[in-house]
């Protein structure tokens, strides 16, 4: 005969304890029903949460207003891929994306490095220098920079490394 | 007879001899070491600080003279000091903006940390399908901001849209989610709980998994009921995750243009204006390049406030 010991608070099922001392999961029957309750509550929460995405797939695969097409479509898909320029933008992203993981995570593991270890308060502060520099609008700041001749002069230096003009 | 060889471990321990070498004592063989180490500190600290010079050293410094400027999108203009900012915190507009902004910041940290708590627990018990649950809960987050803020458009936009329709099937009338002022505050901060709590899913699961269950079984022992076990061990095991989580949220929210931009636009009648939608509109509608910034320099100091005491909070956190 099994016996419920201890149903533990937050991982569902009981453990039990058979004659011969072998500790096995059991599954009571309360155990089960909560297991299923639970499972009920997590698919309702996931179909809610998933709306506005199946709406994305809907329109995607529905005919526009100017097409002639009916019902299931992949004219969209055909017009991205013929229409437009999307392998390039395809390219440009990965080659975003892929650099800038690169250079951060060749710039941020060695620093991380000496943040979890350095025990000073140089590390310390730069720490929390580090943690406040998202909090610049940089967006904004950096619009506001290329609006005027600032960014320029750093477009004009990453483009010709012999360019030597200064800031204004 | 004289000893020539060296001293024991013991006898050179009671001389106060580091074990070493011959004659080196503890202190300068420590200082030694700690130099080498700050050497060593310091070559893996100059890419970061290098890069965060270039990257927001210039881009502030310059950001700091249009500040104190009455230019405009073509020229610095002339100085005027503080003049900047005292006119925008003058303006009522950005009163409103900040208004709208601590409640968009408060309702998407708080509400996207408690969406995501709940369901962390949720997925952290035995349930079928487990783990594909917790990838399709990612996709909101995963999924790029400009493709979501279509759809919830869609969703939300006009009478005849899906949610709106679902509402008038109920008996409870039309409502214009993005044309009431006070309905597209709320749609923005919903659809921001909705972009963000697999963040903070992800962010308490991982605290979570580090917990260790024996605690809970020692507190079932102990009589704890599963209140007393939430509110006395998994809440203060996961407080460091916590606030490292609500410190990142409150960047996001703060800083976020594309959920408000895409979604209203700021408005209707500016009613979603948030601070940054309005240094956006300030610099690039209005031309007027000074006040602009002077709002985003006045948003950062507070920001950073705020980081400082976030940020003790995790290392007075992490010290017990």
């Amino acid at each position: 005969m099994s016996a419920v010991l201890h149903a533990h608070p937050e991982s569902g099922p009981a453990l039990g304890i058979s004659e011969t001392g072998k500790t096995r999961r059991v599954l009571s029957e309360a155990g089960m029903r909560g297991r299923w309750w639970r499972f009920v509550l997590i698919l309702a929460i996931t179909v809610i949460v998933l709306v506005p995405i199946m709406v994305t797939v809907v329109l995607a695969f529905t005919p526009g207003p100017n097409s002639t097409a009916t019902g299931f479509t992949f004219e969209n898909l055909a017009n991205v891929f013929n229409g437009t320029l999307a392998a390039t933008w395809l390219q440009n992203s990965l080659v975003t994306t892929l650099s800038t993981v690169v250079v951060s995570v060749a710039v941020a593991a060695p620093a991380g490095y000496v943040l979890s270890r350095g025990r000073s308060k140089a590390v310390s502060g730069y720490s929390l220098l580090l943690s406040c520099s998202p909090y610049r609008s940089s967006p904004r700041w950096f619009r506001c920079s290329s609006s005027s001749q600032g960014w320029d002069w750093w477009t004009t230096c990453w483009a010709s490394p012999s360019s030597t003009s200064v800031p204004p | 007879m004289t000893s020539t060889t060296a001293p024991s471990g013991l006898s050179r321990a009671r001389r106060g001899l580091a074990p070493g070498g011959p004659g080196a004592s503890p202190g300068k063989r420590k200082s030694k070491l700690s130099a080498q180490t700050t050497k060593t500190f310091f070559w893996l600290l100059l890419p970061s600080v290098v890069l965060l010079v270039l990257i927001h050293g210039y881009p502030l410094i310059h950001a700091a003279v249009q500040a104190t400027h009455d230019g405009d999108l073509l020229q610095t203009g002339n100085f005027v000091g503080g003049e900047n900012f005292a006119n925008v915190l003058s303006s009522p507009a950005f009163w409103r903006a900040a208004q709208f902004t601590l409640w968009f910041t408060i309702v998407g940290v708080f509400g996207s940390w408690l969406v995501g708590l709940g369901l962390a627990l949720l997925l952290r018990t035995k349930i079928p399908a487990g783990n594909t649950f917790k990838v399709l809960l990612l996709l909101p987050w995963v999924v790029p901001i400009v493709v979501s803020s279509t759809a919830w458009n869609w969703l939300v936009a006009t009478p005849d849209s899906l949610i709106p329709s679902i509402f008038r099937g109920l008996g409870l009338g039309t409502p214009l989610f993005l044309a009431d002022p006070t309905l597209a505050s709320i749609t923005v901060m919903v659809f921001k709980v909705w972009v963000s709590f697999p963040f903070m899913m992800m962010m308490i699961s991982a605290a979570l998994a580090s917990v260790d269950t024996t605690v809970y079984e020692a507190a079932s022992m102990d009589g704890a009921s599963r209140w007393q076990q939430f509110t006395q061990i998994t809440l203060p095991l996961i407080a460091r995750s916590t606030y490292i989580s609500w410190i990142l949220m409150t960047i996001f929210c703060v800083n976020d243009f594309p959920t408000i931009y895409l979604l209203t636009g700021g408005g209707p009648v500016s009613a979603t204006t948030s601070l940054v939608v309005l240094a956006y509109r300030t610099v690039f509608q209005d031309f007027a390049t000074g006040p602009g910034v002077a709002i985003a320099f006045l948003m950062t100091m507070t920001l950073v406030v705020i980081s400082v005491i976030l940020y003790r909070q995790i290392r007075k956190s992490s010290v017990e």
